[in-house]
């Protein structure tokens, strides 16, 4: 879909990128990734011909940029930046609608667009007719995204979309960007100098430095086998934590966990039918949402706990492995339930098995 | 005075100064003069000639000043402007009054004018006004204070007997005369700025591309606003008579040395360098950021610049535009000199016969076109820009406004 070919850029003598060379398959989010002054907001700007390479040759959907009007180009090229750059002056709608009207399209098409991309990004409908200063932070990165994505492009370029908020909010943005690229599947360059939001969110890392490609594989690749020191050195110390943050709890998830109904549950407790060696057994209401645990490590044969525990601890099945382990040593347990969105109890995922999931590569 | 801890007793300085003005004007200086005829001097009259409503005005005004000094500050402010309010009305009715009772056994020529106590006593109101509106929160006590002021003043001006007084007189003999010219000095300031923001919006907007443009645009017309205007005036009837003289049908639009044609391009050339200034400071001050996101999205240079550009600099345009009319009202005046016509022609016959009325006929219509026309593009400026950037700019709308209006003077002493 995008690909580069040899591409630099010099300022005078010193040059930003240098014979850079990527491609970007359809329908991939590739992340690039380097310490600032790496050249990577360059290389991004050059796509949609912001920046005029010095030489090499840029193709998006297999022609040659050099060969389409800058301003055609960008119209069918979303492109989101850190500031957001909302237009202050224009309503929310406006300026979501700056692109369609670029594009001529008519006010009956274009409000229409307006109201399934707020819808999209989880903002209500009355957000149209605010203006930029009435919005949080969060909630004009929001803007930007869908402002972005309103001519539907095949194409996005965002240039560290989510730089500008609190971590919070920047993790539930990253949630949200992952689940519309889903349903999407938009072909992103996505530039961040942040690693854990490049291995959260791409299909393939590329490590700039200098101007100059590093390595691009799958974050998997990069964190197994990164392919020279710098590499290793920008991915952390803590890359086994980071290719956790990759896998999804609901891969590894064990299901068909022993659990006790409470309104039906005997005198006897619930670790009654524990079957052998399992220390835990849930507790969930009629319908199933999870209410609690009983932990039968302490109970003798025949003898069981009435007493349900709750600390508050579990997790959901799109949360990462990541995140599960760190709740696990949170609550100094060896497993932690696993719920649907609404509570309802789906399984667990056991330290055992993050374990599994670290020496085996994490096959998914 | 001893400040509290909460500030609730402080005096009113401003306020407190206006009525000691207005109340020493009334007392010590005196408050009408009659005039055998409309060009000599004539004898003092004191506030006491207008009789029981002369008195009432006096009391009024120790009352404001008491007010002012000893009223807690919670209401002390739409108190105070209401006061101001009746002030005007009571004073109106004052003038008329006495110069009802002086005129009362004559027939013939003569003349009761407004003396300097007056005057006085209506810029100490003026000062009362100016506090009393800052200190006013509500919009509500504003407008009803707006609207007394506005209905006292015109009925005791028409039940007081105004129409006795020398100004009045001189106005319904000269109203046509004054009409006209009022008619033509907006004429000469609308043409002014007219063309000062057809070319000069441009240029501050080439301005903000190029940087060569920026510092020969701007230099240039700051040098022009160094001219005085009545040089200005000597220096464009030279070249401007050689093009009449040259191209005699140019003259049948009025080229030439004298007259409009010449009065406008003086106007305009003042009227640029508020208008190219802001302009360029409005359009370079556009976020970075604005622009590169309107670029990534695919706009071109002038929807960049339409859509993007011009409406967030908005602010400072108009701001530019409100400091070139207030400035061109008042250097239209002088162009009476080369037989432009305008409010000043009314001003120079005035001085020239020694006939006071007859000046003020044309000086407080050109104060009350530039107090109009400061609010007028006030309100402009309320109406067309986005509610989303209203207000924030101030602080750079304020240099600017600084800068044009120490210019204002130079125009109007010329």
């Amino acid at each position: 879909m995008i690909r580069l070919e040899g591409v630099s850029k010099l300022y005078g003598e010193s040059s930003a990128v240098s014979r850079l060379s990527l491609e970007v398959s359809a329908g991939e989010v590739c992340v690039l990734v380097g310490p600032s002054g790496c050249g990577k907001t360059t290389t991004l700007r050059m796509i949609n011909r912001l920046v005029e390479p010095t030489e090499g040759k840029i193709y998006v959907g297999g022609r040659d940029i050099q060969s389409v009007r800058p301003e055609e180009l960008r119209r069918h090229i979303g492109y989101a930046i850190q500031s957001v750059g909302l237009f202050p002056h224009l309503t929310v709608a406006v300026n979501i609608a700056v692109v369609p009207r670029l594009l001529g399209w008519d006010a009956a098409r274009t409000s229409e667009r307006v109201g399934q991309l707020l819808s999209l990004v989880g903002l209500p409908p009355e957000y149209a007719e605010k203006y930029p200063r009435q919005l949080s932070g969060g909630e004009a990165q929001r803007v930007g995204v869908a402002r972005a994505l309103a001519a539907d492009p095949p194409v996005l370029l965002m240039d560290e979309p989510f730089g500008a908020v609190d971590p919070l909010t920047r993790e539930r943005l990253q949630g949200e960007f992952a689940r519309i690229q889903k349903e999407l599947r938009k072909t992103v360059v996505f530039v961040t100098h942040d690693v854990d939001e490049a291995i959260r969110l791409a299909d393939r890392i590329a490590v700039l430095r200098d101007g100059q490609l590093q390595q691009h594989a799958s974050p998997e690749e990069i964190l197994d086998s990164p392919a020279n020191k710098f590499v290793h050195d920008f991915m952390g110390a803590d890359r086994a934590l980071k290719r956790l943050g990759r896998v999804r709890v609901s891969d590894f998830m064990r299901t068909g966990v022993p659990a006790v109904v409470l309104e039906e549950m005997g005198a006897a407790g619930g670790c009654v039918d524990a079957p052998e060696g399992q220390r835990y057994v849930y507790a969930t209401d009629s319908r199933g949402a999870l209410r609690g645990w009983f932990d039968c490590a302490g109970a003798d044969a025949g003898e069981g706990l009435t007493e349900v525990e709750w600390r508050g601890g579990s997790v959901r099945f799109d949360a990462t492995l990541r995140e599960a382990l760190s709740m696990m040593l949170g609550l100094g347990v060896r497993a932690v339930p696993v719920t649907d969105s609404s509570g309802v109890l789906l399984g667990e995922v056991a330290l055992r098995d993050i374990e599994d999931a670290m020496t085996n590569g994490g096959a998914r | 005075m001893v400040r509290t801890a909460v500030g609730e007793h402080r005096v009113d300085r401003v306020a407190a100064a206006g009525a000691i003005i207005a109340l020493a004007a009334v007392l010590t200086l005196p408050f009408v003069r009659f005039r055998p005829n409309r060009v000599v001097t004539g004898e003092p009259f004191a506030v006491t000639s207008a009789g029981a409503i002369g008195w009432a005005l006096a009391i009024l005004c120790v009352l404001m000043v008491t007010l002012a000094m000893t009223m807690s500050a919670t209401h002390r402010s739409p108190v105070l402007l209401f006061c101001a309010a009746v002030a005007f009305a009571v004073e109106v009715w004052s003038l008329g009054a006495a110069a009802g009772s002086l005129l009362a056994t004559t027939t013939g020529p003569e003349r009761v004018s407004v003396g300097a106590g007056a005057w006085g006593a209506f810029a100490g109101f003026a000062i009362v006004t100016f506090a009393a509106w800052r200190g006013t929160a509500s919009r509500i006590a504003r407008r009803s204070a707006t609207l007394l002021g506005g209905i006292g003043v015109t009925a005791a001006a028409v039940l007081g007997g105004a129409s006795h007084l020398s100004l009045v007189r001189e106005y319904v003999v000269q109203s046509e005369v004054l009409w006209s010219a009022i008619g033509r000095h907006l004429f000469l300031v609308g043409g002014g700025l007219g063309f000062g923001a057809l070319i000069g919006v441009p240029l501050g907007v080439a301005a903000s591309r190029q940087r060569w443009i920026r510092d020969a645009a701007i230099g240039t017309a700051g040098i022009i606003q160094t001219i005085p205007s009545l040089a200005m005036l000597g220096l464009l009837f030279t070249p401007l008579a050689a093009l009449a003289s040259a191209y005699p049908v140019l003259r049948q639009y009025g080229v030439g040395g004298l007259g409009a044609a010449p009065a406008i391009v003086a106007l305009t050339l003042y009227a640029l360098l508020p208008i190219v200034r802001s302009t360029y400071l409005g359009i370079s001050g556009v976020d970075p950021d604005m622009v590169d996101a309107g670029r990534g999205m695919g706009m071109n240079g002038p929807q960049l610049l339409l859509r993007v550009q011009v409406p967030l600099a908005l602010p400072l345009i108009i701001e530019g535009l409100r400091v070139a009319a207030v400035l061109t009202i008042g250097i239209a005046a002088v162009t009476a000199f080369i037989s432009a016509g305008g409010l000043g022609v009314l001003v120079f016959k005035g001085l020239g016969q020694l006939a006071d009325d007859l000046t003020l006929l044309g000086a407080l219509p050109m104060v009350v076109l530039a107090v109009l026309a400061d609010v007028g593009f006030r309100w402009l400026s309320r109406a067309l820009v986005s509610p989303g950037i209203r207000g924030l700019p101030e602080s750079s709308a304020a240099d600017i406004s600084t800068a044009g209006d120490g210019s204002a003077p130079r125009g109007a002493a010329a």
